[in-house]
C-alpha cells in the first residue's frame, strides 16, 4: 500500500541575498516521501530544514530545482502547516482559530465550527472553546495550532519544529498526542522538522539527517519500529541503539556557532 | 499552487502542486533593479498626471486661469520669485522657525515622554495635563503666545516647539510603556541606575516608535509655522501664500503652496535619514515606507 510517491524534492537549492552577500541555505537536496509515510527531518540549527519546509509549503520558491507534491485528494485540503511559534491569532478564540482554516477552505460557519469542536475535544481542549490564546499555557496554544492544522484533514501535514517552544514535559505529552493522532489514521502523510532526536525517532518512519549549512540530506535512517507503536518504545534497547547511531552521525554536523551560523532571514529570497 | 479555485477536488484524482524557481529566483538582480525603477515611476505618477491634467485643462479653457493658474504659469512665477531672491529668503526664514522650534521641542519631548512612561507617579502627575494640552488647537493659543513673547520670531518658534513637544511626549510615553518588561528586568538585575535605564534600555527600545512620532511632528511643525506666518508678521512661506492671496496673485500663492509641500517632503525625508543612522541595529533591507 505504501508505494506511491507523495512528495518529490529534486535537486533543490535555496540562496538568500542580502546587502552583505549571498547565503546558501540549502545545497542540492533531494528527498522522496511515500504516501502514508511520516518523515522526520533532523539536523543542526541553521542547516536549512525550516527553509526546506517553507519550500514544501510553497511559502518560498527554490532558487533551483523543483518540489513536486502529488496528493490524492482524500482529505479536505492538500497541505497544512504547524508553525513553531504557534502562530495562532490572539484576537480569535480557540474555536475561532481552529475553524479559521476550515472557513477559508470554503466551509460554512456552522459546519466549520462543528468540525472544529470535534478536533478541540480530540486535542483535550474541551471547555476552552471560547477562551482567548492569551489565557492559555504554551502547551495549550500548541494544541490549538495542531487542532487547526489537523481539522483541515490535510493530505500532507508539515510540522516546523512544532514542540520546540515547549518545556520538556509538555513536549513529551504533545509528542504522544501527535503519535496517537497518527496511529488513529487522522494524519496521512507528514514531514516534521525537528532537532529533537527522540521526537524524530518516536514519530518518524524514516529520519532524514541533514548536514550543517549549506544543508543537504546526509543520510536517511529507517526507524526499526512498526505501526502502531506505543510511546514506551522510547525506553527500549532498540530505541537507544538507533538513537546512538543517528547521534554519532549528527554530532559531526553540530559545530560551535560561528558567524556563518547566524539565523537566516526570509526577507530577501532569490 | 495549481488548485483551481472552486473546483470540486473530489472529482479529480490527484492534486499536483509544483514549486519551482519563479522569475524572481531566476533573474534576481535584474528584477530587483527593474522593480526599483518601477517604484520610482510610481512615486511620480500621480503628481505628474495631476499637473498634466491641470495644464491641459487650462489650455482648453476648462479651468479658469485667473483663479487657478496652470503649472507653467506657477513655474514662471516661481522662477521670478527665485531670481529676485525673495523666495529663497522666505524659505530660509520658515525653515529657521521650523527647526528652532522642532529641535528643542523634540528633545525635551523624548526625555519627558520616556520619563512619564517609565514611572507611574510621573504618569499620574503629568498625563492628564499633557493630554488636555494636546487636544487644544495650537493656533487657538497663538494669541496667548503673542501676549507672552511679544512680536517677532519667538512666539512662532515657541508654538512650534510646544506642538512638537506634546506630540513627541505622548508618543515617547506610549513607546516607553511598550518596552518589554524583560529588558527592564535585565537592567534591574545588573543594578542599572535611572540614567542607565533611560540611555541604554528604554531609549533604544522605544526608538522605532519615537521616530514615527518624529516624522508626524515634523509635518506638524511645518503646518504650525506656516499658519502662524499667515496670521502674523511679514515674512516666511506662510506670509507669501497669504499676501499673494490678499493682493490677488494666485500664481505666487501656488508657488508658496508648492514650496511648503516640498519643504515638508524634504524635512520628513531628513528625519528618515537620521533614523537610519540612529537605529543601526535594525534590518537595513527593510524600506521605511512611512511618508517618504
Amino acid at each position: 500500500m505504501i508505494d506511491k510517491i507523495s512528495v518529490s524534492i529534486r535537486d533543490v537549492t535555496k540562496i538568500f541575498v542580502s546587502r552583505t552577500g549571498e547565503t546558501k541555505a540549502l545545497a542540492e537536496t533531494s528527498l522522496h516521501v511515500r504516501e502514508g509515510e511520516f518523515v522526520s527531518l533532523l539536523g543542526p540549527s541553521g542547516c536549512g530544514k525550516s527553509t526546506l519546509l517553507r519550500l514544501l509549503a510553497s511559502l518560498d520558491r527554490p532558487s533551483t530545482g523543483e518540489v513536486e507534491l502529488t496528493l490524492n485528494n482524500a482529505g479536505r485540503s492538500p497541505v497544512s502547516v504547524v508553525f513553531q511559534d504557534y502562530s495562532i491569532f490572539p484576537w480569535k478564540t480557540v474555536l475561532g482559530n481552529v475553524a479559521f482554516g476550515l472557513r477559508l477552505a470554503g466551509k460554512k460557519r456552522p459546519e466549520a465550527e462543528r468540525i472544529a469542536r470535534e478536533h478541540i475535544v480530540r486535542m483535550n481542549l474541551a471547555g476552552f472553546e471560547n477562551a482567548y490564546p492569551g489565557q492559555l499555557s504554551g502547551g495549550m496554544k500548541q494544541r490549538v495550532s495542531l487542532a487547526r492544522a489537523l481539522a483541515l484533514d490535510p493530505d500532507l501535514l508539515l510540522l516546523d519544529e512544532p514542540f520546540a517552544a515547549l518545556d520538556p514535559q509538555m513536549r513529551q505529552i504533545l509528542q504522544e498526542d501527535l503519535l496517537r493522532q497518527w496511529e488513529n489514521g487522522d494524519v496521512r502523510t507528514a514531514i516534521s522538522v525537528t532537532h529533537d532526536l527522540d521526537e524524530a525517532i518516536l514519530l518518524g518512519d524514516r529520519v532524514a539527517l541533514m548536514s550543517a549549512r549549506p544543508g543537504r540530506i546526509k543520510r536517511i535512517f529507517d526507524v526499526p519500529f512498526g505501526r502502531p507503536r506505543s510511546p514506551d518504545i522510547r525506553y527500549s534497547q532498540k530505541f537507544s541503539e538507533i538513537r546512538q547511531e543517528i547521534w554519532a552521525s549528527l554530532r559531526d554536523e553540530v559545530r560551535p556557532a560561528g558567524p556563518d551560523a547566524a539565523p537566516i532571514k526570509h526577507s530577501e529570497p532569490i | 499552487m495549481n488548485v483551481a479555485p472552486g473546483s470540486p477536488r473530489a472529482l479529480e484524482r490527484t492534486t499536483r502542486i509544483v514549486n519551482s524557481p519563479g522569475q524572481l529566483e531566476r533573474q534576481h538582480s535584474k528584477l530587483v533593479a527593474r522593480r526599483s525603477r518601477f517604484r520610482l515611476l510610481l512615486n511620480f505618477l500621480i503628481p505628474a498626471a495631476l499637473l498634466l491634467g491641470w495644464e491641459v485643462g487650462a489650455i482648453f479653457g476648462m479651468i479658469d486661469r485667473r483663479f487657478f493658474p496652470p503649472p507653467s504659469a506657477t513655474t514662471i512665477a516661481a522662477i521670478k520669485l527665485f531670481a529676485n531672491g525673495s523666495l529663497l529668503g522666505q524659505i530660509v526664514v520658515t525653515l529657521y522657525r521650523v527647526f528652532a522650534g522642532y529641535l528643542p521641542g523634540a528633545l525635551i519631548g523624548v526625555v519627558f515622554g520616556i520619563f512619564t512612561g517609565s514611572y507611574w507617579t510621573a504618569d499620574a502627575l503629568f498625563r492628564p495635563v499633557l493630554t488636555a494640552m494636546y487636544t487644544v488647537p495650537k493656533l487657538g493659543i497663538f494669541p496667548l503666545m503673542l501676549l507672552i513673547f511679544g512680536l517677532g520670531d519667538l512666539p512662532k518658534i515657541a508654538l512650534v516647539g510646544l506642538s512638537v513637544f506634546l506630540l513627541i511626549a505622548i508618543t515617547a510615553h506610549d513607546a516607553a510603556r511598550a518596552v518589554p518588561s524583560g529588558f527592564i528586568d535585565v537592567g534591574r538585575v545588573f543594578g542599572a541606575k535611572p540614567h542607565h535605564r533611560f540611555l541604554e534600555i528604554t531609549l533604544p527600545a522605544s526608538a522605532t516608535m519615537i521616530f514615527s512620532g518624529l516624522r508626524l511632528a515634523m509635518g506638524q511643525a511645518i503646518l504650525v509655522t506656516i499658519a502662524t506666518e499667515m496670521v502674523n508678521g511679514d515674512d516666511g512661506v506662510g506670509f507669501l501664500i497669504w499676501h499673494s492671496w490678499s493682493i490677488f496673485e494666485p500664481a505666487s500663492m501656488f508657488v508658496g503652496i508648492v514650496t511648503s509641500a516640498l519643504v515638508g517632503v524634504l524635512s520628513i525625508g531628513l528625519v528618515t535619514i537620521v533614523e537610519r543612522f540612529c537605529i543601526c541595529w535594525e534590518d537595513q533591507n527593510q524600506t521605511k515606507l512611512a511618508f517618504t
